[in-house]
């Protein structure tokens, strides 16, 4: 093969004809029906039951203004520090650097609510790290979501700056460039696909939160609906405010569609591996400081907190109970959840990023729409729709994992998403004219391609299933306890003990499948 | 990679071996809907399975939650029994229950059951003004006292919870529409102080970061039995009105069971001398059958001056409730 320049000018999609190319289409089309369940079901729930909004004009217009300042300030900052920490762990020679990024990943099982919990308990008049008064309202919101999704763009960007042909930075750096010129006009265009998924993610991540902007006292649109939620019987309100929800989130997906430039992205080389960058003096002093700031604040605060609850506890002989059966249903639940959620993902990522058009738009606008909507809406949604179409499948465990592949297919889409925009489809064709067949060069050539991605994008969906909360307390089977819901209903009857052992529970079982995961697949 | 992938399967099909819980048909586990969590009530639901030999399988959520769920299932439901952290969420579902036998309800107080027999309350809730030793905030004598301007930015809300909207209901029903949303709006105009839950406004009333605030009286004795809560003390309103609510958390038995003896045997336990005692001791909550010792650190139920108002009538009131705790800026 020989080296061409980096966006070898391509034949339209669509001119080339690929057989087979509408097997991928049925594929991501089966793929996707998980995904319209819950829009689906809640138009025809607000079809057939009417609308009420029990929210005056004025209000809504604040909980629009609030939601939307907060969502674009959490985007930035864990994009930043998202990008920092992936830069970082993947391209400079630090010692243990494998675990740094593993320990960058993390924070993404502690649940927004905990999060919130460890920042009001460490700060105000008692607070166990600080006296400073504890920031409610839009400051602690944004500094707690910011610092527990940046591991959403984390994850997100390390296949991207892996796939990255350092080539193209060394040709840069060659001609005499800065290393942060380079950074800035080489790789940052490079990484645009990957910083705008992991931009989405965290923005309608946002969105959909609850746990934070409820303890940090910040007023959404979220908030609202859960309010309606727990407190009438009558679901229309908060049927309704959902689906206004809803289009805002579709909005932004448009806005974002008409300005992203698709540029093809492939490189015709094959991977090759980088040479680790060797910082030294203050830049390796700093960089590592970074690390030991961010995981000391997004992981050391809430592990202290909860480890002073348990001791303070177990010393006034509070009785914590073997958490081990809701280990492993969590644990179980979300293994299945991440590896059934990529295999559905893989064929939309395809269709995606191999034949883009107007109906694989619209296809990743609903995608995306279920992703924004806020979890307890998705589970009166879907127990809604289990009901009247699916009664077989009500409250089993099948369909517990299929609407949680609903909720995070973005997760598992963008990251693969990313590693296919820069595998050159001239490889499948290259594999194809060789002689092999359409299923050989989907296992030995595409699949090797987009595993990076498609093992990143496993490891996000895992850590979210293992916190999901409000509808894994809708869809579950009778009995199905999980940790997370160990924690919330601990947390709610005021048995601190017994939560923060649950909490310390939750991080120890996720931490190990995503080192396997992050050790073997990711570093390279 | 492989080993990963076994890894994978091996562990999701023991999850689904211990998840156990497929749907239940006629010879299967009871099926109990509990808005009382588990952490309250599974050391109960165990004693009840190895004394009855009945097998149980419990659904724990939110009361309300589960009560939207029993209306949505409607007849088809897969529960047995509703186990319920308030009335207003036994009083929505109560069209889908049968009546109880006299000789359940009559060890009741009439004040803590369905006025047609659908619910039986199980342990007494109080609502109180829990405040700071060292605050010198000053203690209501009526719930009109509690949005007194001495109270401004002291006072700790709860407004999305269902014991709040629950007394707020309550509310409507002593004063009316005009009346409730006069007090909602002065307790708003009070910058009072919101959080999620009852039991961070304890803490923080613990702390001295809060005056106090309107809470369930049994959060500061369980903050107690963590080692906590040495700053803090319950007041009861003592007006007679909504201020002091009893709220009782009840059971019902679906219609549609086909185990109702087996339904009926839970219900009688939870009335149970036992079951009562565990409930004073081990919750703090009051129990509401005759001769059981109160919780310590309260004064017994018969002293606390409760309004008169008919809690069946709780569930038709608490939507007009959410709304004016919205229209009132609260939440």
């Amino acid at each position: 093969m020989t080296a061409g320049p980096l966006t070898a000018p391509r034949p339209k999609v669509g001119q080339v004809r690929r057989p087979g190319g509408w097997g991928w289409g049925v594929a991501a089309g089966l793929a996707l029906l998980p995904v319209l369940i819950p829009p689906v079901s809640l138009l025809f729930q607000v079809i057939g039951t009417g609308t009420t909004l029990a929210v005056p004009p004025g209000r809504l217009a604040e909980l629009m203004l609030h939601t939307a300042l907060l969502t674009v300030a959490v985007t930035v900052t864990a994009v930043v520090i998202g990008l920092a920490t992936a830069w970082t762990t993947s391209r400079v020679a630090l010692p243990f650097r494998k675990g740094w990024m593993t320990f960058a990943a993390l924070p993404l099982v502690v649940p927004s609510y905990v999060a919130a919990l460890s920042l009001i308990a460490a700060t105000g008049p008692s607070g166990v790290i600080v006296e400073v008064p504890t920031p409610y309202g839009f400051v602690g919101a944004w500094l707690v979501l910011s610092v527990f999704t940046a591991p959403l763009a984390h994850l997100t960007l390390i296949p991207g700056l892996r796939a990255i042909d350092p080539a193209t930075e060394e040709a840069a750096t060659g001609l005499g460039a800065s290393r942060w010129r380079v950074f800035t006009t080489v790789t940052l265009p490079q990484l645009k696909p990957a910083l705008v998924s992991s931009g989405l993610l965290v923005g309608l991540y946002t969105i959909s939160d609850f746990g934070a902007v409820s303890l940090l006292r910040y007023d959404t649109f979220t908030r609202a609906i859960y309010t309606l939620y727990r407190g009438q019987i009558d679901r229309r309100p908060s049927a309704t405010l959902s689906l206004i929800l809803m289009a805002l989130a579709i909005v932004i997906l448009l806005v974002e569609r008409r300005y992203r430039a698709r540029v093809p992205l492939h490189s015709r080389r094959p991977r090759r591996a980088r040479p680790l960058l060797a910082l030294t003096g203050w830049r390796r002093v700093a960089s590592i400081g970074a690390l030991t700031l961010y995981t000391l604040v997004a992981l050391g605060l809430p592990l202290a907190v909860m480890a002073t609850s348990v001791v303070r506890g177990l010393e006034s002989e509070q009785i914590v109970g073997t958490l081990g059966a809701e280990a492993v249903r969590s644990l179980g639940v979300a293994l299945i959840a991440a590896l059934v959620t990529v295999v559905l993902a893989f064929p939309v990522a395809m269709v995606t990023t191999r034949r883009p058009g107007r109906l694989s738009g619209w296809v990743e606008s609903a995608m995306w729409g279920a992703y924004s909507l806020p979890h307890i809406t998705v589970g009166v949604a879907a127990v809604g729709f289990a009901l009247t179409w699916a009664r077989p499948f009500y409250q089993t465990l099948i369909y517990l994992v299929i609407i949680y592949a609903a909720i995070f297919l973005p997760q598992a889409v963008g990251a693969a998403q990313d590693s296919l925009i820069r595998a050159s489809p001239d490889l499948e064709d290259a594999s194809r004219g060789l002689g092999r067949g359409p299923l050989a060069t989907l296992a030995r050539v595409t699949i090797p391609l987009a595993l990076p991605g498609l093992v990143a994008g496993a490891a996000l969906v895992f850590l979210s299933v293992m916190k999901e909360l409000p509808a894994t307390l809708l869809l579950r089977p009778n009995g199905f306890e999980t940790l997370a819901i160990r924690i919330w209903s601990s947390t709610a009857e005021g048995f601190i003990t017994r939560a923060s052992a649950a909490g310390l529970v939750l991080l120890a079982v996720s931490i190990v499948p995503l080192f396997l995961v992050m050790s073997r697949e990711l570093s390279d | 990679m492989k080993r990963l992938v076994i890894f994978v399967v091996v562990v999701a099909f023991v999850s689904i071996a211990c998840g156990g819980a497929d749907n239940a048909d006629a010879d299967g586990p009871m099926v109990v809907y509990s808005g009382r969590s588990e952490e309250l009530v599974a050391p109960l639901i165990e004693q009840f399975e190895s004394e009855s030999g009945i097998e149980l399988e419990v659904r724990y959520a939110d009361s309300s939650e589960l009560a939207a769920t029993l209306l949505a299932e409607g007849e088809e439901t897969q529960a047995d029994v509703f186990f319920a952290q308030d009335p207003a969420s036994l009083g929505a579902a109560a069209a889908l229950m049968s009546q109880l036998p006299e000789e359940t309800l009559d060890m009741v107080d009439p004040r803590f059951r369905d006025r047609d027999g659908r619910w039986v309350g199980t342990s007494g809730r109080v609502r109180v003004v829990v405040h700071n030793t060292d605050s010198d905030v000053p203690l209501p004598e009526t719930i009109d006292d509690a949005v007194d301007p001495a109270w401004a930015g002291q006072m700790g809300v709860a407004p999305t919870n269902g014991s709040f909207l629950a007394f707020v209901s309550a509310m409507i029903l002593e004063r009316g529409e005009d009346g409730t949303r006069e007090w909602l709006e002065a307790l708003a105009a009070n910058d009072p102080v919101e959080f999620d839950g009852n039991a961070p406004i304890v803490d923080a009333t613990d702390t001295g970061e809060l005056g106090g605030g309107l809470v369930n009286h049994y959060y500061l004795l369980r903050l107690r039995a963590e080692g906590q809560g040495t700053n803090t003390e319950n007041h009861f309103i003592p007006a007679g009105d909504v201020g002091s609510l009893v709220m009782p958390a009840g059971v019902g038995i679906m219609a549609g069971t086909e185990r109702p003896d087996a339904a009926q045997q839970l219900v009688d336990f939870l009335l149970a001398e036992e079951t009562q005692t565990f409930f004073a001791t081990e919750t703090f909550e009051f129990p509401l059958i005759e001769g059981v010792a109160q919780p310590e650190g309260v004064p017994p139920l018969s002293e606390i001056d409760a309004p008169d108002i008919d809690l069946s009538e709780l569930a038709g009131v608490l939507d007009l409730a959410t709304r004016l705790v919205a229209e009132a800026g609260l939440v």
